[in-house]
């Protein structure tokens, strides 16, 4: 009986633990936890995606206001210098002040580094700042710039009599600058309008802010730069191969090499690119090796080189290793050939000479920096010393090699 | 594997020669396709917009024929924003220019004009009012940015009502004996349209 009263007891035990578990996930506590946690997600995925859309739009926001000061400088508003105050610069909806302090920061860069347009930036904190004005009428709250009964007193404490009020919005795949110059007088009126919008497709221009050229001058000098883009590179590499050991035998001395070479691409987007390159490697006492390498590129993270992102190629290419030393045994044929005896007996060094297929993919930072893996296949050394990473029935990589290079 | 290796020339064309193409297919998927909105385009355009952009054709001509097509992904993603306001700020300034051009019809001769918008989301009614301030000085108007002033009750008074009463009052209470006042906002929340009317010389005339 007690077996069966101890089965008995740890059965309801069981089910209590099973069941109390069960209802701690459906309390109203937990699940409210549940939702909160959910909301902090949802937070979280939307924040992420406004910082995405505002990073993408930010540049083509910049060209806009780019256009709208170039506009102004060849058809100022004003026949002379105006100061005037930045009213206000609202972003499109959905999205946040950081990108409206970047704006800001770069309308003023531009109204600064072009007097042609004749606005002068003006600070008034007391123009932005809220304001409760009582009179007979009502009660009014607003800012300084918007609220009548203060407009005169900014103008006459600051010396500013007008106002530029900027809107951004996306309107589908366009973004759209709305731009109003209001005087600071009574009715607020408006002395200047311009509306001007670009497409998601079209590339900023990134024209230099002081002082501004036409959109179009600055589309040929960057088609000039492309035309007059160097054409060559010249890489400096660093490369390591470790080989892998064949089963039963010693491991084979990584070799060190050191590359030099030239490079050149073949499309303007630099998709396509081919190159040669000379290397050596020593290390005293074991080997001495000179090589020949070629290789043919092509860009895969993109439709043509970023500006911002390094760009990654994968690349193929074959060459020749020409060692001297002990370190070239593993290369020997087996057996020796005849003039590999000669050598020894005659007591030089042992030498051999291989070709090489090579397969991998490099990381470059705007032409000045790249770092890469590559597997490489060595189908004449012989298998005895030299085993097999990957073998892929035509090739067989026998190879991992690391590289790092630097451009000149 | 020795049969293949002839084709590898050609399956890496396949995978890297590949134009871009936004139509879903083996490396797009329906969903990303349907983010495009497409329209047909020329060379000449194409051109103009992104100088050598295009491979000049033969002059002899070649055996290819040529589609053109521009393909622009909205700035936001659906769902990225909130959807009624997505809707109405795509066709923003369209809707804007329609309700301007309107106006000017129905008041041809309005010494000076002002702009109201409504709209349940407050940043959404500024940058109505903010387009039609810009479209009516745009078209060499004399355009004043104040806002009316009125009475806390007139306010509670007016936004009791529903719109096709309330905007009729509204007129009588704004000075518009000499000034026209262009308003655009929308009734309801699930609307993707603005509806628009003007008051002046205190008579209330719908234009959408």
């Amino acid at each position: 009986m007690a077996p069966l009263r101890r089965l008995g007891l740890s059965l309801a035990f069981a089910a209590f633990g099973l069941f109390g578990s069960l209802a701690s996930c459906t309390t109203p506590r937990a699940l409210a936890q549940n939702s909160l946690d959910a909301n902090y997600e949802a937070l979280a995925t939307a924040e992420s995606l406004r910082t995405q859309v505002a990073s993408q739009i930010q540049l083509v926001a910049s060209g806009l206001l780019d256009e709208l000061i170039f506009q102004w400088s060849e058809a100022p508003p004003f026949e002379a210098a105006t100061p005037l105050v930045v009213g206000g610069l609202s972003v499109p909806y959905g999205l946040g002040t950081g990108l409206s302090s970047l704006l800001e920061n770069h309308l003023f860069t531009l109204l600064l580094g072009n007097p042609r347009a004749h606005l002068t930036p003006v600070h008034c904190p007391a123009c932005t700042s809220l304001f409760v004005v009582a009179s007979p009428s009502g009660t009014t709250l607003g800012r300084g710039l918007e609220t009548p009964e203060k407009i005169s007193d900014l103008a006459a404490a600051s010396g500013v009599r007008h106002a530029l009020f900027l809107d951004f919005e996306a309107e589908g795949a366009s973004l759209v600058l709305r731009a109003k110059i209001t005087g600071l007088q009574k009715g607020l009126p408006i002395v200047a309008a311009k509306t001007i919008s670009t497409s998601s497709s079209s590339p900023a221009l990134l024209r230099d802010a002081r002082p501004l050229r036409s959109a179009a001058d600055a589309r040929k000098e960057y088609l000039d730069l492309l035309a007059g883009r160097d054409r060559f590179f010249f890489p400096l590499r660093a490369i390591t191969r470790i080989y892998a050991a064949a089963s039963g035998a010693a491991t084979v001395a990584p070799f060190v090499w050191f590359e030099v070479g030239a490079e050149s691409f073949f499309t303007q987007e630099q998709l396509w690119g081919g190159g040669v390159s000379l290397g050596i490697t020593s290390l005293r006492g074991l080997h001495e090796g000179w090589s020949a390498n070629a290789r043919l590129m092509r860009l895969v993270s993109g439709r043509t080189r970023s500006l911002t992102r390094p760009d990654v190629y994968l690349f193929a290419g074959g060459g020749v290793l020409d060692i001297r030393g002990e370190n070239a045994r593993p290369f020997q044929r087996s057996p020796s050939s005849q003039a590999d005896l000669v050598r020894e007996l005659d007591g030089k060094e042992p030498r051999a000479s291989v070709a090489t297929w090579r397969l991998g993919a490099e990381v470059r930072i705007k032409n000045r920096f790249s770092a890469g893996l590559f597997g490489e296949a060595v189908p004449s050394a012989p298998t005895a010393r030299i085993g097999s990473y990957v073998d892929l029935g035509v090739l067989s990589i026998r190879c991992a090699g690391l590289e790092v290079g630097l451009w000149f | 594997m020795t049969v293949l290796i002839p084709l590898l020339p050609f399956l890496l064309l396949f995978l890297f020669g590949r134009s871009g193409d936004p139509a879903p297919g083996l490396f797009t998927s329906k969903s990303d396709a349907a983010r495009y909105e497409c329209v047909r385009t020329t060379r000449e355009a194409v051109s103009r917009e992104k100088p050598g952009a295009l491979k000049e054709r033969a002059p002899r001509g070649d055996f290819l024929e040529e589609e053109l097509f521009r393909c622009d992904a909205p700035l936001f993603a659906r769902g990225d924003r909130p959807a009624q306001g997505d809707a109405l700020l795509d066709t923003l300034s369209e809707q804007i220019n329609e309700i301007v051009a309107g106006a000017e019809v129905a008041v041809p001769n309005a010494p000076a004009w002002s702009a109201l918008a409504h709209h349940g989301d407050d940043v959404l009614a500024r940058k109505i009012r903010f387009a039609l301030e810009v479209a009516l000085r745009s078209r060499e108007k004399a355009v004043e940015s104040e806002l009316p002033h009125l009475s806390a009750a007139d306010i509670v008074a007016l936004s009791q009502k529903p719109p096709q009463e309330s905007y009729p009052l509204l007129c009588a209470k704004l000075p518009s004996r000499n000034k026209a006042w262009l308003a655009a906002f929308s009734v309801d929340a699930k609307e993707t349209v603005l509806h628009a009317g003007v008051c002046h010389d205190e008579v209330w005339t719908w234009l959408l």
